[in-house]
C-alpha cells in the first residue's frame, strides 16, 4: 500500500517520490538541522510557518481558537518527529498534511458531538480595510459572503482550494498533503470553485 | 452556465497552470471558440481574486508564548517519569554495589589473594558510579554505604540522573 498512515501516525499522508530534491527546500534543511540538534532551526520553522498554518486551519475548522490549538499540535508533532525526520517531501507539504489530518479529525469529533458552533463569524470577522465607508462596507460584504460560502464546501474541496489559492501549493504538493491522486486534486479544486460560484450566486453576490 | 463537455473539468487546472504540456496548447486553441469555457474561466479567476483578498487570519498575540509553554510541559513530562524510574534504579544499583563492597571487605579481612584485584575492580566501578551519577557514595570504615540526596534535591530536571 503506497498510502497509509503517515509516520506521525496522524492518518492519511502519501510520502510518494514526487519531490525531486527535497533537500533543496530550505525548510527541509532547517528541519534536518533541527534533527541534528539545532533548536534555533525549529524556532525559525515555527515562526515562518505558523501564520499560514493558522490561516489555513481557521478556515478549515471555522474557529480561530481551535485552529491555534491545532496549529500548536502540528508543531508538537513536528518536534516529536525530529529524530525520524527525512526530507522526503517539502516541509510545508508535510506540515499541511499533518494539519489537514488533525482538522478532519477535529471536524469529525465536533460533528459527532454536534458541537460545531460556527456561523457566528467571530473567527473571521474582518479588520478595517482602511477604505472609505462605502467601499469598506462592500469589501466586507464580499468577504463575508465568501467566508459563508467557503464554510458550506465539503471539507476536502475546501482544503484543496485553500491550499492552492491561499497558501500557494502546487497540485502535486496538495496531492501529497491530502493523500490523494493528482487527478483527485484537479477534480476537488474544480468542484470547489464551481460550488463556491454557485453558492455565491444563491446569496446574490 | 451549461458548461463545456470537452474541457469543462479542466478549467481550474488551466487557471492554475497545472494542465499537462500536451493539454495546455489544446485548451488555448479551444478557448476562443467556447463561450462556456470562457465564462467559467473568468468566473473562477474572479473568485480567486476574491479568495486571495480575504483577510489573513493571524495568530493571536499570546499564540507563540502559549506554544513554548505547551512544548515545555510536553518536554517536562518525559524527564519527570525518567527521574522517578532512574531514582529507583539507582537505589537498586547502590544496594548491589553495597553488597559487592561488603563482599570485598570480607575478602580483605580473610586475606584472600583475589582481594587486591577485586578492590581495583570495585574502585573502578565506584568511580563510574560516583562520576556518572553525580551523587556521593560514601564508604566508611564500617563499610556502610551512604549516599547524598542533596544532588537529587538540587537536580534541575535537565537530564536523567
Ligand atoms: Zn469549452
Amino acid at each position: 500500500m503506497g498510502r497509509g498512515r503517515n509516520r506521525l501516525g496522524a492518518g492519511r499522508f502519501d510520502w510518494g517520490e514526487r519531490v525531486a530534491d527535497p533537500e533543496a527546500d530550505p525548510d527541509a534543511r532547517l528541519m534536518l538541522a533541527f534533527r541534528a540538534g539545532d533548536r534555533a532551526a525549529f524556532e525559525t520553522l515555527f515562526q515562518r510557518h505558523t501564520p499560514p498554518l493558522v490561516n489555513f486551519l481557521a478556515r478549515m475548522v471555522r474557529d480561530r481558537g481551535r485552529a491555534e490549538e491545532l496549529a500548536q499540535e502540528v508543531f508538537i508533532r513536528i518536534y516529536n518527529a525530529r529524530e525520524r525526520y527525512e526530507a522526503k517531501a517539502r516541509f510545508s507539504t508535510w506540515m499541511f498534511g499533518i494539519a489537514h489530518n488533525l482538522a478532519l479529525n477535529d471536524l469529525d469529533r465536533a460533528w459527532r458531538k454536534r458541537e460545531r458552533p460556527m456561523d457566528d463569524g467571530a473567527e473571521t470577522r474582518h479588520a478595517d480595510p482602511g477604505a472609505g465607508p462605502e467601499e469598506q462596507v462592500d469589501a466586507r460584504r464580499t468577504s463575508e459572503r465568501l467566508e459563508t460560502a467557503l464554510r458550506g464546501l465539503p471539507e476536502r474541496q475546501r482544503a484543496a482550494l485553500l491550499l492552492r489559492t491561499n497558501e500557494g501549493l502546487g497540485y502535486d504538493e496538495i496531492a501529497e498533503a491530502l493523500g490523494v491522486s493528482m487527478a483527485s486534486v484537479k477534480s476537488l479544486i474544480h468542484r470547489a470553485r464551481e460550488g463556491l460560484s454557485q453558492k455565491l450566486r444563491e446569496v446574490g453576490r | 452556465m451549461s458548461g463545456c463537455r470537452r474541457w469543462g473539468a479542466e478549467v481550474a487546472a488551466y487557471l492554475d497552470g497545472e494542465l499537462d504540456e500536451a493539454a495546455g496548447p489544446s485548451f488555448d486553441a479551444h478557448l476562443p471558440d467556447c463561450e462556456a469555457c470562457g465564462e467559467a474561466l473568468e468566473a473562477q479567476r474572479a473568485l480567486d481574486v476574491d479568495l486571495r483578498s480575504l483577510p489573513r487570519i493571524e495568530p493571536s498575540p499570546q499564540f507563540e508564548a502559549q506554544f513554548w509553554a505547551r512544548l515545555a510541559r510536553a518536554e517536562g513530562e518525559e524527564p519527570v517519569r525518567g527521574w522517578l524510574h532512574s531514582w529507583r534504579m539507582r537505589v537498586a544499583e547502590v544496594a548491589f554495589v553495597a553488597a559487592g563492597v561488603g563482599a570485598l571487605a570480607w575478602m580483605v579481612t580473610q586475606d584472600d589473594p583475589r582481594a587486591t584485584q577485586t578492590t581495583a575492580l570495585l574502585e573502578k566501578d565506584w568511580e563510574i558510579v560516583a562520576e556518572g551519577e553525580r551523587f556521593e557514595l560514601l564508604l566508611d570504615e564500617d563499610h556502610e554505604l551512604l549516599w547524598s540526596l542533596e544532588v537529587l534535591e538540587a537536580w534541575d530536571g535537565s537530564e536523567e540522573i
